[in-house]
């Protein structure tokens, strides 16, 4: 049998009967690299238009500080460490800018595979940028389950990254969500790899509860504060729902990164204009 | 320390800059409220005059030491009582204001204060007043200057005028009552003397002579008034009869000079005549000797005299001192009168010089206010500072985030990466060229969008490189 989960995908165009019964229980996608070919759409990724070399450093020390954090966490079983939740108190605060940014930063890191679930379902900003917007994501493959991993991950304009877009809008999402599907899929992305980096890109949590149930997959949560926009009042409250909702939550566990800054703030002292 | 505060500046710094926007709105709405404001302001025109208060005329200068009053009239505290009252303001403002019948007394004091803000008084040691007024009307600012020192100038003069008449009724009043109290105290002493033969030889003291001399004076100064009246009138006759000469000496008798000299000494001839005839008699000489006969008296006086009681030789010594206490403050009320009188010949006539208009109010031309350049640089001292606060308390009030040390510290949870939001120069200038990045139409097309959209993704292949 084959595991790859990518080829399984692929395989309905040469063998139809596969497609009508597809397992419950998912097995690991192995190898991205190799099913990407056999996709048929691509998601072009847009990065934001900032000063681009200091941007890039900035995302390279989240890295870094992601990446320590991941091997401390390396002897934990019960989370992912590379499953990370990047979630803000309230909507518009960059959430889906430092997705694509520290998406791109760990793209490269060699022989890192990184994808990108668009899980924020009240503003799928996400897909938007991807121009995956109309195409089956996340909530047709929770709610179908004749759907394959293959048939909503889609290989991006940068090589190494994949999309996982949000899909159409259900009113049973945050319970969609919730569902044990999720984790396998979470899981499957995975696929034992813990090279596999899995980035999803929630909604905000005063405006959408399944980000209380995805945090509790998330093996880390970035938590995006916009300079001059966020209120103090929204931040505690949004960290005091996750931390009641979504288990402890420890310095080890939750981070915060502070978003549209001034130069001046940022850790990194000198960059060369391109 | 220091690090903490500027720290903490650069935080507030920040916090304002967030609400920059609200800020500026705030700032622009003051500012064009305030410099609306400051050109709707009318100028003010500052009318004004000057008076010099000769305090040294010829008058005053002859009257020194011998007038009761010296001057006063320029002083400040005297201007603003005699010119700034309630009363004087009403009736400038009651004279000036059509609508002042149809006031009621709050807005008619209210007017009155106005009118007082309005005027300016300068007063010099040197003796100048400056009257001021300051006035969006120039005509109307120089009309209420010239009431204002027309005012003053009557009301010096006749607040002198009617001050001194008053002190001269005074003073004619108590010199009349002590001139009673001196008549009773003689009669006291005359009966004293006739009731006692003791006291009838004793020679009367310098009191009783000089309260005599007091009395005997009242009846006959109209007497001395005469006498020098006599003695000018020969004057007069003598130096019209020496000025006749001269005349006549250059000119012929129908010259109109000769013929009106000799008018004129015809009449102090006549004069001269009448006052003669009206003079009495001269008294006799021999009655008017009192050395000569004053050894015999009290040689007699001495040899008849007989023994005097003590106690009437007390009354005796009571009745002397009153006399001479009253003597003394009878001639120290004469000398006050005259002194009136010659105050009221200089300082109750308005021709005498004290008060002459130096300098006539006219309309000014150019204004004098508002200073619009300072109100101008207050008004947007005002809109800054304005629009500062309003920044700064609508960051406070929402409890906005603005560096990460202050989040960490309000969250107690690590601040691992900021992400700057600051355009590179490049797109910045991509963006202003109006090249749009990749639109959704695009989204099927197997390109990358158009660079520098992946300028910094320089490490990566391109979407045509994806297997």
């Amino acid at each position: 049998m084959n595991h790859n989960l990518f080829l399984m995908a692929a395989q309905p165009e040469t063998n139809p009967e596969a497609a009508p019964h597809p397992p419950r229980e998912l097995p690991p996608a192995h190898d991205l690299d190799a099913a990407a070919g056999d996709l048929k759409r691509v998601g072009a990724v847009q990065t934001p238009h900032f000063d681009e070399s200091r941007t890039r450093e900035e995302f390279r020390v989240l890295k870094r500080h992601m990446v320590a954090r991941m091997q401390s966490m390396a002897d934990s079983q019960m989370l992912r460490p590379g499953t990370i939740l990047i979630t803000s108190a309230s909507p518009g605060e960059g959430k889906t800018t430092v997705t694509l940014g520290l998406a791109m930063s760990f793209m490269f890191e060699r022989d890192c595979r990184v994808v990108l679930v668009d899980a924020d379902m009240r503003s799928p900003e996400l897909s938007r940028r991807m121009h995956l917007a109309d195409e089956p994501g996340l909530l047709d493959f929770l709610d179908d389950e004749r759907l394959q991993i293959s048939d909503i991950v889609y290989p991006t304009s940068v090589k190494g990254v994949y999309a996982v877009p949000a899909g159409r809008p259900r009113v049973t999402a945050p319970e969609l969500i919730a569902g044990q599907r999720m984790r396998a899929l979470l899981d499957s992305l995975h696929g034992g790899d813990e090279s596999r980096i899995v980035i999803i890109d929630s909604g905000s949590v005063l405006s959408c509860s399944e980000t209380i149930s995805l945090a509790a997959h998330a093996g880390q949560i970035l938590f995006v504060v916009a300079k001059g926009q966020t209120k103090r009042i929204d931040v505690d409250e949004g960290l005091g729902i996750l931390h009641r909702e979504a288990g402890p939550l420890d310095e080890s566990r939750v981070a915060i990164v502070f978003n549209k800054s001034d130069r001046s703030q940022s850790p990194v002292r000198y960059s060369k204009r391109p | 320390m220091i690090g903490a505060i500027l720290t903490l500046i650069q935080d507030e710094a920040r916090r304002i800059w967030c609400h920059r926007w609200l800020g500026l709105a705030c700032a622009a709405v003051i500012l064009a409220g305030g410099l609306g404001y400051v050109m709707s302001i009318p100028n003010v025109y500052d009318a004004w005059g000057q008076v010099y208060v000769n305090k040294q005329t010829p008058i005053a200068e002859a009257a020194r030491s011998v007038s009761l009053t010296d001057d006063g009239f320029a002083s400040a505290g005297v201007v603003e009582k005699t010119l700034l009252n309630d009363q004087n303001l009403e009736r400038f403002v009651r004279e000036t204001n059509p609508d002042a019948d149809r006031m009621n007394r709050a807005q008619l004091d209210a007017a009155v204060q106005d009118l007082r803000q309005r005027i300016h008084i300068v007063t010099g040691d040197d003796g100048f007043v400056e009257f001021h007024y300051a006035d969006s009307d120039p005509v109307h600012g120089a009309q209420m200057v010239k009431r204002l020192m027309d005012q003053f100038v009557a009301t010096n003069v006749n607040r002198s005028r009617s001050e001194l008449t008053k002190v001269q009724a005074f003073l004619d009043e108590q010199i009349a009552s002590y001139k009673g109290l001196l008549a009773d105290a003689q009669g006291r002493i005359n009966a004293l003397r006739s009731n006692h033969a003791g006291l009838a030889v004793l020679p009367a003291s310098e009191a009783e002579t000089a309260t005599e001399q007091v009395l005997v004076n009242a009846p006959s100064r109209a007497h001395a008034a005469q006498t020098g009246k006599a003695s000018a009138a020969a004057e007069r006759v003598a130096s019209l009869e020496a000025k006749l000469e001269q005349l006549r000496a250059v000119y012929t008798e129908q010259y109109p000079d000769v013929v009106s000299t000799r008018r004129q000494l015809a009449d102090a001839v006549a004069t001269q005549t009448l006052e003669a005839a009206l003079r009495p008699a001269k008294p006799d000489a021999a009655t008017d000797d009192p050395a000569a006969a004053a050894p015999q008296r009290l040689v007699g006086r001495a040899i008849r005299r007989p023994p005097i009681p003590p106690a009437v030789a007390a009354e005796w010594a009571d009745a002397q001192r009153s006399a001479e206490v009253l003597r003394i403050n009878y001639q120290q009320l004469a000398a006050r009168r005259e002194a009136t009188r010659m105050s009221l010949a200089v300082f109750g006539s308005d021709a005498s010089g004290k008060f002459q208009v130096t300098r006539a109010p006219t309309p000014p031309i150019a204004p004098v206010g508002p200073k619009r350049q300072l109100f101008t640089a207050l008004v947007v001292a005002a809109a800054l500072a304005g629009g500062l606060a309003a920044a700064y308390l609508r960051g406070a009030v929402r409890g906005i985030m603005v560096s990460p040390r202050e989040l960490e510290l309000a969250c107690q949870l690590p601040v691992i990466g900021t992400v700057t939001w600051e355009p590179a120069w490049s797109t910045e200038a991509h963006r202003r060229r109006g090249r749009a990045l990749p639109s959704r139409s695009r989204r099927d097309m197997p390109k990358p969008p158009r660079r520098p959209a992946l300028r910094w993704l320089s490490g990566a292949k391109s979407v045509g490189e994806v297997r």
